[in-house]
């Protein structure tokens, strides 16, 4: 009662004509933020920060809290309609989606994406309002050890991240891990593959990967083949979700909501890590894993709820404890100290109007988004009708400046180009790229989980098995490796034994 | 007569250019936008310092001030870039007390201080080691009499090997005699949550960077690596009243690719110094848990020669070289 009393009186301060102006601009600029490749949220709000100085702080924070959950909105269109993810986080949304757009369901794909990040926003503020500080308070239990568990249980399942043979994906994953080492090592300072280049001290970095392996691959295998573009020419009729896509996808959408916004919590995690792992949990318990990669509509909704719901999870370190996880959430924190707002546990008592204000707007500027993004599927769908030969120029275009843009780095650029490369050749090799991905983001965060717990233990292994969380999940994990193998021989023997009935 | 015109045309042209030689060589600065190359991510402190700058600082010098972020590599990347720009104080950079500890424990990167024109020097915020709230140790003096009695058993948590913070928690190892076990973490930020979880014991850090977890309660300041006690945390005891004379902090200093034309550097420190003292940056320091505090370009460069023996000697006495 008293949480919704509270919630009045921040929609009383988020339906005033000026917030309202600025929650709408804040999502307009998100959502373009969002679809164009390589531009991202943080470089977008830190060009914005000085602006919001003169503002009110309630309308600061609605400004810049707008761009970067209007940024998961817009991020998955260009995922679906050329296979480039328009933020990091919409790499898993390639797969199916990009898939759904060749048999001409683009429309369907993105109008899922539209209603599934919806959904996960208005309920992640409600579970942001509701739960953040009692599961703040759990969050940093999770230290070392637990993230180093967790994650080794995640890349087990990674196999699942491709629809080939399991010793191709583990090759991809392999390769993954040894990029994520790149660059000076955190936990002894010593340079690793970074064959005297200054610029490789901090690594590839993951945009010129994603941008590379699925854009600029994408481009290349498709000036190679152009007649395959006349799947795209499949009549654009069922522009939106029908019942039956409703239907497979409403699960998907809420277990990805809770799980986005539960994982987008735990430090070194955010947007992305969570629509990988709403993948894999979709098709890992789906009843047809077969059509995952072919275009399955779940593999579209689950992880693009999961990283709409995973943008209200990242404000709960910040909100509750000032922690802030990504970089934007960084630029929102010096907004709010600049407002002499300091966030933390008495920021509810202090400045309630900022903090319920916020929240009112985030459902107001979900709804928002709903409707400016809706119409604007028509628009996408027919730029699938440009040719090619028009369209794959613009495309690497904005490629190239979105990765410069970045860092204003050309290296960046050389290395997005580099990765196009590879990105062919694992097609044309049958080889995928997504557990490659999956790994790159992980594997840095593994190894230094591992090596900061047994700095902790001063060298005892035993810190996984005593303490209960990772010895839990590191049971799950020999309890999922053990089952497969076990399945897959039971599976074998009557496939065996179906054969030998046969003849 | 058309030749005595195209003459007297050729004589003015000439005039022309012989007018306009010296005239380009003192032309006014700056009348292009300046930028400043920050070595971190967006959102850090010496992001929002620059970015809280750069409106006052066009406000001063007449064209538009850019901030561009080059993070990575220890910063060796944006100072490597920033020192191969023209030397026309167009481009600067803002560095750390990094900027002189890269120079031993990342020698490869080629970046050393004196490739660089120092310009300004606005401001610093001390170091010191935080604690979760319901830690045993309420004081700095606690603390260290606990790591005394039990060496290498006190956690301590720093943003990344060869840092900043991971050499102020060397150096008050080097001058109290405790023993740490130190565990990095990839930046500042995901040391807290660790410290907070009670996965490592302490963390160094900066006031700047933490002021606004300790108001809001999440972590305790426990001591402070400064001569004297902080105003935004005057409650923490210094190492130096505990007699332990160490003094580390990070600073937002700017510099500018070596030859920077002095009165170009004398331009652009005024620049600064005005910004800092505007009413708007003043609030922005205190915001930030900032200490406003001017060296002008001679200043910064006896101060830069000052850290450099003092990192040196520390890295080297700490067997942290490559």
């Amino acid at each position: 009662m008293d949480t919704l009393h509270s919630l009045m009186i921040g929609l009383a301060v988020a339906f005033t004509p000026t917030n309202l102006f600025y929650c709408f601009i804040g999502v307009l600029i998100g959502t373009l933020v969002g679809v164009l490749p390589g531009i991202g949220t943080a470089g977008s709000v830190a060009v914005l920060l000085p602006f919001t100085f003169g503002l009110p702080p309630a309308t600061a924070i609605i400004l810049l809290a707008g761009i970067w959950y209007g940024a998961m909105y817009g991020g998955s269109t260009t995922s679906i309609l050329v296979n480039i993810p328009g933020e990091s986080s919409s790499v898993v949304t390639c797969l199916d989606g990009y898939q759904m757009a060749r048999q001409g369901r683009a429309g369907r794909a993105l109008g899922i994406s539209a209603i599934g990040s919806f959904i996960a926003g208005t309920v992640s503020v409600c579970l942001l309002m509701l739960v953040a500080p009692v599961v703040a308070r759990y969050a940093v239990q999770i230290g070392p050890p637990e993230l180093f568990a967790l994650i080794l249980f995640g890349l087990t399942l990674s196999a699942y991240l491709s629809s080939g043979p399991v010793i191709k994906s583990f090759i991809m994953v392999a390769l993954g891990m040894i990029l994520g080492t790149q660059g000076i090592d955190t936990v002894s300072g010593v340079l690793r593959f970074t064959f005297n280049v200054n610029e490789f001290y901090e690594g590839v970095g993951i945009l010129p990967v994603i941008m590379g392996i699925y854009g600029v691959g994408e481009i290349f295998i498709n000036l190679e083949a152009t007649i395959q573009r006349d799947v795209f020419k499949v009549s654009i009729k069922g522009l939106l979700p029908d019942w039956n896509d409703w239907k497979i996808s409403f699960k998907p959408i809420l277990r990805g909501t809770f799980l986005g916004f539960f994982l987008g919590i735990l430090p070194a995690s955010g947007t992305l890590i969570g629509t990988f792992v709403s993948y894999i949990m979709e098709k890992r318990f789906s009843k047809h894993p077969e059509r995952f990669g072919k275009g399955a509509i779940e593999g579209v909704a689950g992880p693009e709820a999961a990283n709409n719901s995973a943008s209200s999870g990242t404000f709960v370190p910040l909100l509750t404890f000032g922690i802030p996880t990504t970089a934007t959430m960084a630029l929102i924190l010096g907004a709010l100290l600049i407002h002499g707002i300091t966030p933390g546990p008495l920021l509810i008592r202090n400045h309630p109007d900022v903090f319920w204000g916020v929240i009112a707007s985030m459902y107001i500027g979900n709804i928002m988004l709903l409707v400016l993004n809706l119409p604007l599927i028509g628009i996408w769908v027919r730029l699938l009708k440009v040719p090619y030969g028009i369209l794959f120029p613009l495309i690497l275009v904005f490629c190239v400046i979105g990765v410069y843009s970045n860092q204003n780095s050309l290296l960046d650029v050389t290395s997005m180009i580099f990765f196009g490369v590879i990105g062919y050749l694992a097609r044309k090799t049958g080889f995928e790229c997504a557990p490659l991905i999956f790994a790159y983001i992980l594997s840095p965060i593994w190894e230094e989980a591992f090596r900061q717990s047994l700095l902790m233990s001063q060298g005892d292994l035993g810190i996984f098995l005593t303490r209960p969380f990772p010895a839990t999940f590191i049971g799950l994990t020999l309890l999922f490796v053990g089952s497969s193998v076990f399945f897959s021989r039971k599976r074998k023997r009557f496939l065996e034994q179906l054969g030998s009935a046969d003849s | 007569m058309k030749k005595a015109a195209a003459f007297l045309f050729f004589v003015t042209a000439l005039l022309g250019v012989a007018l306009a030689a010296p005239a380009e060589a003192q032309e006014k600065f700056p009348k292009d936008p300046v930028t400043i190359v920050v070595p971190y991510a967006a959102g850090g402190s010496h992001d929002l310092m620059a970015r809280a700058l750069a409106p006052q600082m066009e406000k001063v010098l007449g064209v538009p001030v850019v901030v561009e972020n080059k993070p990575g590599g220890g910063s060796t990347i944006a100072c490597n870039y920033v020192k191969t720009t023209p030397p026309n104080g167009y481009t600067l950079v803002t560095v750390s007390p990094t900027m002189s500890i890269i120079k031993y424990t990342l020698p490869d990167s080629g970046v050393t201080f004196d490739q660089f024109e120092p310009i300004a020097y606005v401001g610093y915020s001390p170091q010191g080691v935080f604690t979760r709230t319901d830690a045993p140790w309420n004081t700095l003096k606690e603390l260290l009499d606990y790591a005394k009695a039990n060496p290498g058993k006190v956690k301590c948590g720093n943003a990344g090997h060869g840092g900043n913070f991971h050499m102020g928690a060397v150096g008050i190892e080097q001058a109290t005699g405790v023993k740490f076990t130190h565990i990095p973490f990839k930046g500042a930020a995901p040391s807290v949550p660790a410290v907070m979880g009670g996965h490592v014991d302490i963390i160094v850090s900066t006031i700047a960077d933490t002021l606004h977890m300790v108001k809001g309660g999440s972590i305790k300041v426990l001591g402070l690596a400064a001569p004297e006690r902080n105003k935004f945390a005057p409650d923490a005891q210094t190492f130096k009243e505990l007699g332990y004379d160490i003094e580390f902090s990070t600073y937002w200093s700017y510099l500018g690719p070596k030859g920077v034309p002095k009165e170009r550097v004398n331009a652009l420190y005024e620049a600064f110094k005005k910004s800092a003292e505007s009413k708007e940056v003043k609030e922005f320091f205190d915001m930030q848990g900032a200490t406003l505090s001017l060296k002008n370009p001679e200043e910064l460069k006896a101060y830069y020669l000052k850290e450099d023996v003092k990192w040196g000697r520390l890295i080297k006495e700490g067997g942290l070289m490559p």
